[in-house]
C-alpha cells in the first residue's frame, strides 16, 4: 500500500512458567546466531522487569526477544536508534521481515511448552507532511469524516472479534498520529537555546490479534499456525485499508 | 500440608480490613499500593469502595496498556517481592518456600498479562505461604498459596459471612474455572512486554 511500512511487528506467547527459557538462546535459536546485547535479572524489578533479554541491530533493523514473568515476546522493528527522518525511511515490509521467522516456528516451536494465549500485534506508519494529511488516512480507513477544524490529538480504537484457525480471536485496532520532534542541542552550550526542526508526523495504524483467553492451553506445535492466522489477519486488516474488513 | 487461612484472617475479621498485615511489605519495599490504585489522569480511588464488578480501574479497560502503566509497575513489585521473599532463610517473617514463590509467580503473571484484574495486595502466612487478597464490592477475597495448593476464602464484610474452599491448579494444564473467574474481563490487547517500565 502506498507509503505504508511496518515499524515493528511483535509476536507473544503467553505461557504459565517461564522457567528455564532465556532469551539469549530463543534469539539464537531464531535468527542463527548469538544476539549483540544480552541481560539477565534474577530478581526483575519494576525498572527492569524482564528476567532476560537479548537483542541485535543490523542494517536499520533491530530483533529483540524478551522473557518476563507469564510472556515470551519476540519483536522485529526499526532500529529506534536511527536519526528520526533514517527511521522512518527504514519502514519494512511486514511478511518479508517475518518470513525468517515462521519459516524457523515451522521447523521448531520456540518454546517447548503449551501457551495460555498467543498474539501477533504489528504497528503501521505513513510519513505525512501534515497533521490534516494524517486525518484522512485516519478518514479513509474508518469512512467517517471529521468536520472540525484544527483537529487534534486524534486516537480511534476497536476491537472485533472472530473465529481464526477455530479460535475466538481479538482484532484490535487503534489508529492515531506518531510524531518525532527533533531537538539540535550544541555541546558545550552556547547561547543556551535549544534549536527544533518541524516534528515529523505520520498517520499510524496499530493492529493487535491475539487469542481469547478461556483457560484451555494451546498446544507448542500449532503455535506457528496460530501466529500465521494472526499474522495473516493482520496482513489483510492493513492491506483492506477499511474498517469493513473487520466484518469479515 | 494445607494450611487453613481461617486462623489468620479472623482475626482481620473483627477488624474488616487486612491491611494491617500488609503494611511491613509496605515499609520494606516502599511499595506503592495503599488503600487502593492510581488510574492515570484519575485521582486515587479506594478499591474497597469500588463499585467495579471486578477490581479494576478505567485505564485498564481501555484495551491497550502502557508498558510503564501504574498497574504494570505494581504487579512489577509484587513479583519482586515474591522473588526476594522467597530468598529469606526458613524462619524469616517473611520467609516463603520456593515452591510458593514460583506457584505465586505464575499465578500473577497470568493475570497480569491476560485479564483486567487489579494487582492485589499480599502479605506472608504460616511462614511458607502467601496470600494475595482483594476488594470486590462488599466481598474480601484471600488467596493464599502453599506450595502448589490454592485456599480461597470470601469474606463478606457486611454480615461476616466466610466462605472457603481448596482450589485446584496445575500450571500444565488448562486454567481452572477459579483462576478465571479471579483474574475478571479478559485482556483483549497483547500489550507491550515491560521491557523498561520507568
Amino acid at each position: 500500500m502506498s507509503g505504508w511500512g511496518a515499524q515493528q511487528v511483535q509476536l507473544v506467547w503467553f505461557l504459565t512458567d517461564v522457567a528455564n527459557l532465556h532469551a539469549a538462546e530463543l534469539f539464537s535459536q531464531t535468527w542463527d546466531g548469538p544476539p549483540d546485547q544480552t541481560q539477565a535479572n534474577r530478581i526483575p524489578t519494576p525498572e527492569a522487569p524482564f528476567l532476560s533479554q537479548a537483542g541485535s541491530r543490523r542494517d536499520g533493523m533491530a530483533m529483540q526477544v524478551v522473557v518476563q514473568p507469564g510472556r515470551v515476546d519476540l519483536f522485529v522493528s526499526v532500529d529506534p536508534e536511527q536519526e528520526p527522518q533514517k527511521m522512518l525511511g527504514s519502514l519494512f515490509d511486514l511478511t518479508g521481515a517475518l518470513a525468517q521467522v515462521v519459516a524457523k516456528l515451522k521447523v521448531r516451536p520456540l518454546v517447548d511448552r503449551d501457551a495460555f494465549r498467543l498474539a501477533a500485534v504489528a504497528t503501521f506508519l505513513k510519513p505525512v507532511d501534515t497533521y490534516s494529511d494524517a486525518v484522512k488516512e485516519w478518514t479513509k480507513f474508518s469512512g467517517m469524516k471529521i468536520q472540525a477544524p484544527s483537529p487534534s490529538d486524534l486516537v480511534f480504537q476497536i476491537n472485533s472479534r472472530a473465529a481464526l484457525s477455530g479460535i475466538l480471536c481479538n482484532r484490535l485496532i487503534n489508529l492515531s498520529v506518531f510524531a518525532i520532534q527533533p531537538f539540535a542541542i550544541s555541546l558545550p552550550p552556547t547561547s543556551g537555546s535549544v534549536a527544533s526542526a518541524p516534528a515529523l508526523l505520520s498517520a499510524r495504524r496499530h493492529v493487535d490479534c491475539n487469542t481469547v483467553p478461556d483457560g484451555r492451553l494451546l498446544e507448542s506445535d500449532r503455535h506457528h499456525i496460530i501466529l500465521s492466522s494472526l499474522m495473516s489477519e493482520i496482513v489483510r486488516i492493513h492491506s483492506s485499508n477499511s474498517i469493513k474488513s473487520l466484518e469479515e | 500440608m494445607r494450611r487453613s487461612v481461617k486462623t489468620a484472617i479472623m482475626a482481620d475479621a473483627s477488624r474488616g480490613s487486612a491491611s494491617a498485615e500488609v503494611m511491613p511489605i509496605v515499609t520494606l519495599w516502599g511499595w506503592a499500593g495503599t488503600n487502593g490504585v492510581t488510574s492515570e489522569g484519575d485521582h486515587q480511588r479506594d478499591a474497597s469502595n469500588s463499585t467495579e464488578p471486578f477490581p479494576s480501574v478505567k485505564e485498564w479497560r481501555s484495551g491497550r496498556e502502557r508498558p510503564n502503566s501504574d498497574r504494570s509497575r505494581q504487579f512489577a513489585r509484587l513479583l519482586e517481592t515474591v522473588r526476594r521473599m522467597g530468598d529469606f532463610p526458613a524462619g524469616h517473617q517473611l520467609h516463603i518456600s520456593a515452591e510458593t514463590a514460583k506457584s505465586c509467580e505464575e499465578v500473577l503473571g497470568l493475570l497480569l498479562n491476560n485479564f483486567q484484574v487489579a494487582p492485589p495486595k499480599m502479605f506472608p502466612q504460616d511462614s511458607e505461604s502467601l496470600t494475595f487478597t482483594w476488594d470486590t464490592f462488599d466481598i474480601k477475597r484471600y488467596l493464599t498459596v502453599d506450595g502448589a495448593e490454592f485456599d480461597l476464602l470470601e469474606l463478606n464484610k457486611i454480615n461476616k459471612a466466610r466462605f472457603e474452599r481448596e482450589l485446584p491448579f496445575d500450571p500444565h494444564g488448562d486454567a481452572p474455572s477459579w483462576l478465571l473467574s479471579l483474574g475478571g474481563p479478559p485482556s483483549s490487547a497483547a500489550g507491550e512486554a515491560t521491557k523498561n517500565a520507568v
